[in-house]
């Protein structure tokens, strides 16, 4: 539970089950409840996390500005059609708030003042819904609200009760100019903000122009996976910060961050590159999570730091009339990417023919990541099998034939290669096509040694 | 009129009391016919044993190999030539190193050939699932030896889900386990081409061996009885050392 000057502010669910009821002292906790941890209230912290979370809400539209009592306003009217509906943003946003660690409560209306008063009612039978559209629903459900929830109605409360009236319909029945001599503008002002009657204006949130972000986990944490839930939240704040500036990210870095001070550890570093500059948040997160998932972390992490390290202004899709069959080029590209993570750049591969006679010199294989060019152009066409040995394996010969399984009946050849005199893989062999007695084909080579041996090279697949 | 009324009822029950007559009859020694999309794989022989008339696409297609390099990789040849020119083609986990020039000559375009290697068998079961999954690619061909049930059905369920072919190929050993697989063949090495046997397919048992002719294969049907004789005449060993430079002979 957390305390604010001796008063108990926030509880476990577990707390009060025991009967810590919120506004106790904490003196009389510790007598109810014992062993519950105690909190002081950290104000730089709350703002850090609502700072976060403005960050991450900046994907949904670019008007964020902080309000009274830790609320956040998000001015969606022009973001609507682009998430599908109301109810599909309200759920977007709640989904991102969870996955961010946080809990929140959400109200939607026409009027920003508004939206604050229907997300501060109290949860109970007879709340009205949080959300509506219409100014006129709007309306109907504040006339309904006690004077309670507005923050600047606080002094007058009593008077309030005196003269009965206890709902803000009631209060909006009173005549103007006396309410106005007996109460203060700013809540007149509130009350005309509510119901739409002046034009409000909100100071939005200016986007910083570098992004940072840094978390600390809440114990060490040993295994790489386990700081995947640290990473989300950092992820979603770039997702955000990227759609306010329009841009793309192309490099990253999420530094893991181990023990300070006197036994001090140097951060490990994470640097994940795409091949392509991309900005969504599934396709960082798979990502992240192949690459978490390979690292081995030498010491306990004790907090999580994302830098971006190459940005490009992002560039909209071009959608295509009659989409394809084989899925979109960036589809492939995010294929390449995510299969390099898991298994390394070096493990998926692309040829890259050189002109060489030699077949370990013309055969190679390069990551598919890397852009390279092979040479196009056309050779003479040579007979070759569809598989080659990594290392010739050294055939047995018996009765001076090469012996594979089977003896070995040469029927194709020889095809002399001669090559690599100007580097030191020159080679000097007759291939030649050999086949077993149940008729599988194989490629050899006799070496042109001075004891020449037979060599299993190829197979004709 | 009834005359006539008659003469419509007898010819129709003509037909129907003869069911050889009747063409939307399924009968039990006919391949299945459905409407999965299927191409043809290039040999006419085989193509007359698969149901499709051709491998089917979006399943899971088993070739169980004598042992690697055989043959089998140019049974799926023609219809790898024919994807390459619009897809990709995909290659997981190969036995050896898939020799790019072969694959040029085959008419394959080698622009659009990936080879994965995985570490482990877990993860070249992720990468196949993956590769399924995206469905950027045409074709995928994944070698692996031991299978569990459970990933096979995965990798089935995978499949169906993706506009792609995709073949497993494993040794002739696993012939004896049960798989989800609706086509399973199994390949063995033959003078100039592969003996297949179908082993499981939607329709009738078949118990031919099919003899498929391949036509890159460096043999012809009939085995040669002369032997390649002069190339026997061992030539003196020029070179001394197998790095140093040859000398000219």
């Amino acid at each position: 539970m957390v305390v604010d000057g001796g008063k108990v502010l926030v509880a476990s669910t577990e707390a009060v089950d025991v009967g810590v009821r919120i506004g106790m002292r904490s003196g009389g906790v510790e007598t109810i409840a014992p062993g519950a941890i105690i909190l002081d209230r950290d104000t730089e912290k709350e703002s850090r996390a609502l700072d976060s979370i403005a960050v991450a809400m900046l994907q949904f539209t670019p008007e964020v500005a902080f309000t009274d009592d830790f609320s956040l306003l998000l001015d969606v009217g022009a973001s609507l059609a682009l998430f599908g509906g109301p109810l599909s943003l309200c759920r977007r946003v709640r989904d991102s708030i969870r996955r961010l660690g946080f809990t929140g409560l959400l109200g939607a209306a026409p009027t920003a003042e508004g939206a604050w008063l229907l997300a501060h009612v109290k949860s109970g039978r007879h709340s009205p819904r949080r959300r509506c559209l219409q100014s006129s629903t709007l309306a109907f459900r504040l006339d309904g609200l006690p004077c309670s929830l507005v923050p600047s109605a606080a002094p007058f409360l009593t008077w309030f009760d005196g003269i009965g009236a206890s709902t803000l319909s009631d209060v909006r029945k009173l005549p103007r100019t006396g309410l106005l001599r007996r109460t203060s503008k700013q809540l007149l002002h509130a009350l005309d903000r509510a119901y739409g009657d002046i034009e409000e204006m909100h100071r939005w949130i200016s986007v910083p122009a570098q992004f940072f972000a840094h978390i600390e986990t809440f114990d060490r944490i040993e295994h790489a996976e386990a700081l995947m839930h640290g990473a989300t939240t950092l992820i979603l704040q770039l997702t955000g910060w990227l759609a306010a500036r329009q841009l793309a990210v192309i490099t990253f870095r999420l530094q893991l961050e181990h023990e300070r001070g006197r036994s001090a550890v140097p951060p490990t570093p994470i640097e994940i590159t795409l091949a392509e500059p991309a900005w969504k948040e599934t396709h960082l997160l798979r990502l992240l999570r192949e690459r978490l998932a390979k690292t081995e972390l030498s010491a306990p992490v004790i907090g999580l730091r994302l830098e971006v390290v190459q940005l490009e202004p992002r560039q909209p899709l071009t959608d295509q009339l009659f989409p394809e069959p084989g899925g979109s080029p960036a589809d492939f590209t995010r294929l390449l990417e995510l299969l390099s993570a898991r298994l390394g750049p070096e493990n998926v591969l692309v040829p890259v023919l050189s002109p060489d006679h030699r077949p370990e010199q013309c055969n190679s294989w390069g990551p598919a990541t890397a852009k390279m060019t092979s040479s196009t152009e056309d050779e003479l066409v040579l007979d070759r099998p569809c598989f080659v040995l990594p290392k010739p394996i050294q055939l047995l010969t018996r009765d001076e034939r090469p012996f594979y399984l089977s003896p070995l009946r040469l029927i194709r050849g020889p095809e002399r290669l001669e090559a690599g005199w100007w580097d030191a893989k020159s080679v000097a062999r007759d291939y030649y096509v050999a086949q077993g007695t149940d008729a599988t084909c194989y490629w050899i080579y006799l070496e042109r040694t001075a004891d020449s041996r037979w060599f299993l090279h190829g197979l004709y697949a | 009129m009834a005359l006539l009324c008659s003469q419509v009822c007898s010819e129709f029950s003509a037909e129907v009391t003869d069911p050889l007559v009747i063409s939307h009859v399924w009968r039990a020694s006919e391949l299945a016919v459905s409407r999965d999309v299927s191409c043809s794989s290039g040999y006419s022989l085989l193509d007359g044993e698969l149901p499709g008339a051709g491998w089917p696409r979006s399943s899971l297609i088993e070739l169980l190999v004598q042992q690697s390099g055989i043959g089998e990789l140019q049974l799926l040849k023609p219809l790898l030539a024919k994807l390459s020119n619009k897809q990709r083609i995909v290659l997981v986990q190969p036995p050896y190193i898939p020799h790019s020039l072969a694959f040029k000559i085959w008419g394959i375009d080698v622009n659009r050939l990936i080879w994965v290697r995985a570490p482990s068998t877990g993860d070249a079961l992720w990468t196949t699932e993956q590769i399924l999954k995206n469905g950027s690619c045409g074709a995928v061909v994944f070698w692996q030896n031991h299978i569990r049930s459970d990933s096979l059905r995965r990798l089935n369920l995978a499949a169906q889900g993706a506009e792609t072919w995709f073949w497993l190929i494993r040794p002739m050993a696993c012939a004896s386990e049960a798989s989800p697989a609706s086509l399973r063949l199994g390949v063995r090495p033959a003078m100039g081409g592969v003996h297949v046997e179908v082993l499981k397919r939607r329709g009738p048992v078949s118990d031919k061996t099919l003899y498929i002719p391949l036509a890159d294969m460096p043999t012809g049907r009939h085995p040669v009885h002369h032997e390649n004789a002069p190339a026997i005449n061992f030539i003196p060993a020029a070179v001394t050392a197998r790095n140093a430079p040859p000398v000219l002979v």
